[in-house]
């Protein structure tokens, strides 16, 4: 682990957002030019501090990227833990990207809009930076909050939410206590979570349970209802903001504080996902209705194919497909020009063949058969709605303007592949079992 | 007797006789600075000696600051009531956190119920009441026959068992029957059948079985009511009873694990009240100005992080057994749905805007300063709990 940084860079980093947000929300809808303009200023000033970080994190010598570190509650053992290594640079850099398009898709701006994306901008950058678990729920739920805010969601997406955070929270509980047994004092430490010592029985029991909290926020069948009222009833930036910051808080949650400490509970139970994971394929692709939510929330089911195959690439092709899924759905999310649309779907129909399926197809070849059969009813889906999407009117071209930098995001991920690998990977190895790694080393 | 330990009553006495004959609101302020000031004094000096009727601990002058604070902002949020009867019945809550003695607890209670009682005789409130004060009296006077009042020096005999028995289940009838609004009174009368908690299961460790196990049914009867109540409560005010109930509940189930959950139960019960207060001043009705606030304060009543329900809530469950855990979960989560369909029932009312920013600088206070910002409430908490298992 590196020394901590003299300056605060990560705090930094989601601390302007914040910021940004709560002297908007102070200067109320009466100065709009004011709020426009600390907005633009605060949206700016995270994108500098995020290439600045970038910079500092290629140019570190140290394997475990930028850290730092500082006692928060004493007597909980709570720190103020930020940490950065590749796949949090890589979110962090599309937290800001993502955010800086929503809120210059704002046309006329709105002040109170622009309040919410600030304040989720912010949630998603510390959750992406936390390495603290209470750190980690404390971002996740403020971005809820904002999400629920920005998006004008109610009784049900509450509910939802709620109920997926009691589940984690009993599980976050559970860890605490297990970590005072085990070492004698009170720690919410990711590291020191992640070198408990778990009977199978627990660890199988532990897993569930923070499996079917995370499951509310993929979301995947049975408990994905919620998202597809919260996307009717957004405005069109609200729609923006939870493709492209809340689609990714569930798989990274999973990915940063479940597996790490379930490996083998994992393991044990990931036919269940996997079957759940093909059942939200299926349900997105023949569902009647609107399909936008079912699509986002059926793209999440590959990111599980992904992570459940518990192999390296597979793994890190989990992640560079939460990374594809947001960046692709954002851009449809854009503009309706057909070029652009085109090219979007296209991404996201041959990012999962790329990256997802082959890993698990060498895992489990009836649960890839099935998966790849789910995948493609739901691509045909996907593209028939984009060709009926094309057919509408053509929109503003502020969105055109705005999908060409989701666009290079995009096109930097089938062109460099090799170099994302190399920027994932380290973070995948951490979610795989001990048995995985012996075998990919082998 | 020890009266420095009363001397907060004494002085909150003397500004609810003042207020009675001249009335003005300063006074009573001044009442309550001063009175926080002895605590204050109180907590810096040394002890002043524990073998008295009413202790000056720090648990006392915990809960008696607590007491002060809850009473400090509904004075300032809830001008409604009558104040004089206000300070007096804090006056008496205070002695009643103050002592360990059970003739002057029982004498707090029925000196608390006598505010929020209505005029109206026939009312089921007052029949709960007469119920509640008959029983906790009939328990006194069996105490006082066959083992004393002092919970400290106790004799273990079977009718002083049943005498404790009673008077508990009549303290805790009088509470619950109190709870039917979420005020002040409630609110502290819950704080103070906490402390009556903490002293029968530490200081009578002849008689264990009375103290846990009604604790045990208190607790969970009281999430698990108290979280289905606020889940399927039709009206605000409502709703915010019941939540009151479950956090008093999962309170004394804390109270159960003994002396390391003490100081996260002192944190919780602050976080609670407070909030549980400042939002009931703030939903009257269907529509308010304060919504921001009100999102802020039942979103932390959920807890939901990173505000002061999830954060005092965390190490108070982990210090609990796996079976209570889970039921303490099931109860953060129904009060949660509870929560949830109060901010969606709330609309904001237009045209007050700019009166709305105060409020939410209070709640933001409340749910941060309690939450993750805590660690001077943790060290007056964790000295609270020193020395009483």
């Amino acid at each position: 682990m590196s020394l901590p940084t003299a300056i605060p860079l990560l705090s930094l980093l989601l601390a302007v957002p914040a910021v940004g947000s709560l002297v908007c929300g102070l200067l109320g809808p009466k100065r709009l030019s004011a709020a426009r303009w600390v907005t633009g200023v605060c949206s700016s000033a995270t994108l500098i501090l995020t290439s600045i970080t970038a910079f500092l994190f290629f140019g570190s010598e140290s394997a475990n990227g930028i850290w730092e570190s500082r006692t928060l509650i004493e007597m909980t053992g709570v720190n103020w833990t930020l940490g950065l290594d590749g796949f949090s640079l890589a979110l962090v850099c599309w937290a800001a990207l993502a955010s800086s398009v929503a809120l210059a898709f704002c046309a006329p701006f709105d002040g109170r809009a622009a309040v919410w994306i600030l304040l989720a901008e912010s949630m998603a950058l510390g959750l992406f930076l936390a390495r603290d678990a209470y750190l980690l729920l404390v971002f996740y739920g403020g971005l809820i909050v904002a999400i629920a805010l920005l998006a004008g969601a109610r009784r049900r997406y509450l509910v939802f939410q709620l109920a997926g955070l009691t589940l984690l929270f009993g599980f976050f509980v559970r860890c605490y206590q297990l970590v005072f047994l085990q070492t004698g004092f009170a720690s919410t430490d990711l590291l020191r979570l992640q070198t408990l010592v778990l009977y199978p029985d627990a660890e199988r029991t532990l897993f569930l349970v923070a499996f079917a909290g995370v499951a509310f926020a993929l979301p995947v069948v049975p408990v994905g209802s919620w998202l597809s009222p919260v996307l009717e009833s957004a405005s069109r930036q609200g729609r923006l903001v939870v493709t492209a910051l809340s689609s990714l808080m569930g798989s990274y949650l999973l990915f940063r504080l479940v597996l790490p400490i379930c490996k083998s509970g994992a393991f044990l139970w990931s036919e269940l996902v996997l079957a759940l994971a093909i059942l939200t394929l299926g349900y997105g692709a023949l569902a009647p209705g609107r399909p936008w939510a079912r699509l986002v929330a059926s793209h999440q089911a590959l990111v599980l194919l992904g992570l459940f195959s518990f192999q390296e690439i597979g793994v890190t092709g989990a992640a560079l497909q939460m990374l594809a899924l947001a960046a692709g759905v954002t851009g449809l999310a854009l503009s309706n020009a057909r070029a652009l649309l085109g090219f979007f779907v296209l991404f996201l129909t041959v990012s999962p063949l790329l990256w997802v399926l082959p890993a698990q197809w060498s895992r489990s070849r009836s649960f890839a058969a099935l998966a790849a059969l789910g995948f493609l009813m739901l691509s045909l889906r996907l593209w028939r709605e984009t060709i009926a999407r094309a057919r509408e009117p053509a929109e503003p071209k502020r969105g055109l303007l705005l999908a060409i930098p989701v666009a290079f995001w995009c096109l930097s991920m089938i062109v460099f592949p090799g170099a994302w690998h190399d920027l994932l990977s380290p973070a995948a190895r951490d979610v795989l079992p001990p048995s995985a790694v012996a075998e990919e080393q082998r | 007797m020890t009266l420095v330990a009363v001397t907060p009553a004494v002085i909150l006495l003397l500004g609810a006789l003042w207020t009675e004959r001249r009335g003005g609101a300063r006074v009573g302020f001044v009442a309550i600075g001063a009175a926080l000031t002895a605590v204050a004094w109180m907590a810096r000096a040394p002890r002043w000696g524990s073998s008295g009727t009413f202790d000056g601990d720090p648990f006392s002058l915990f809960l008696t600051g607590l007491i002060l604070v809850e009473l400090a902002v509904a004075w300032v949020v809830d001008a409604t009531s009558s104040q004089s009867r206000r300070l007096a019945t804090a006056a008496a809550l205070v002695l009643a956190v103050s002592t360990r003695n059970v003739v002057w607890i029982f004498l707090g209670f029925e000196a608390a119920a006598l505010a929020y009682l209505e005029p109206r005789r026939r009312s089921l409130g007052a029949l709960v009441a007469l119920v509640a004060s008959a029983t906790s009296l009939s328990g006194l006077l069996l105490l006082a026959v066959t083992g004393g009042t002092d919970l400290a020096f106790l004799e273990p005999s079977p009718w002083a068992v049943v005498g404790l028995t009673l008077f508990s289940c009549g303290l805790v009838l009088k509470w619950l029957g109190a709870s039917a609004s979420p005020r002040f009174e409630t609110l502290a009368m819950g704080v103070a059948l906490v402390a009556y908690w903490v002293r029968l299961v530490s200081w009578t460790p002849e008689l264990p079985s009375v103290g846990l196990g009604l604790g045990e049914v208190l607790a969970w009867g009281g999430m698990m009511i108290g979280g289905l109540g606020a889940a399927l409560a039709g009206r605000t005010r409502l709703c915010l009873a019941w939540i009151g109930v479950a956090q008093v509940g999962l309170a004394i189930l804390g109270t159960m694990a003994g002396a390391p959950s003490l100081p996260h139960v002192l944190v919780h019960l602050a976080a609670s009240t407070l909030s549980i207060l400042l939002l009931a001043s703030l939903v009257s009705g269907e529509k308010s100005r304060a919504v921001p606030a009100i999102w802020i304060l039942a979103l932390s009543l959920a807890s939901l992080p990173p505000f002061a329900g999830f954060v005092t809530k965390f190490p108070l469950l982990a210090t609990l057994p796996v079976g209570a855990t889970v039921a303490a979960l099931l109860g953060t989560f129904l009060v949660g749905i509870g929560c949830a369909r109060l901010v969606a029932r709330v609309k904001r009312e237009e045209g007050e805007e700019k009166k709305a920013w105060p409020a939410t600088v209070a709640a933001l206070a409340v749910a941060l300063s309690l939450g993750p910002f805590a660690n001077l409430l943790y060290r007056l908490a964790s000295r609270a709990a020193t020395g009483l298992f």
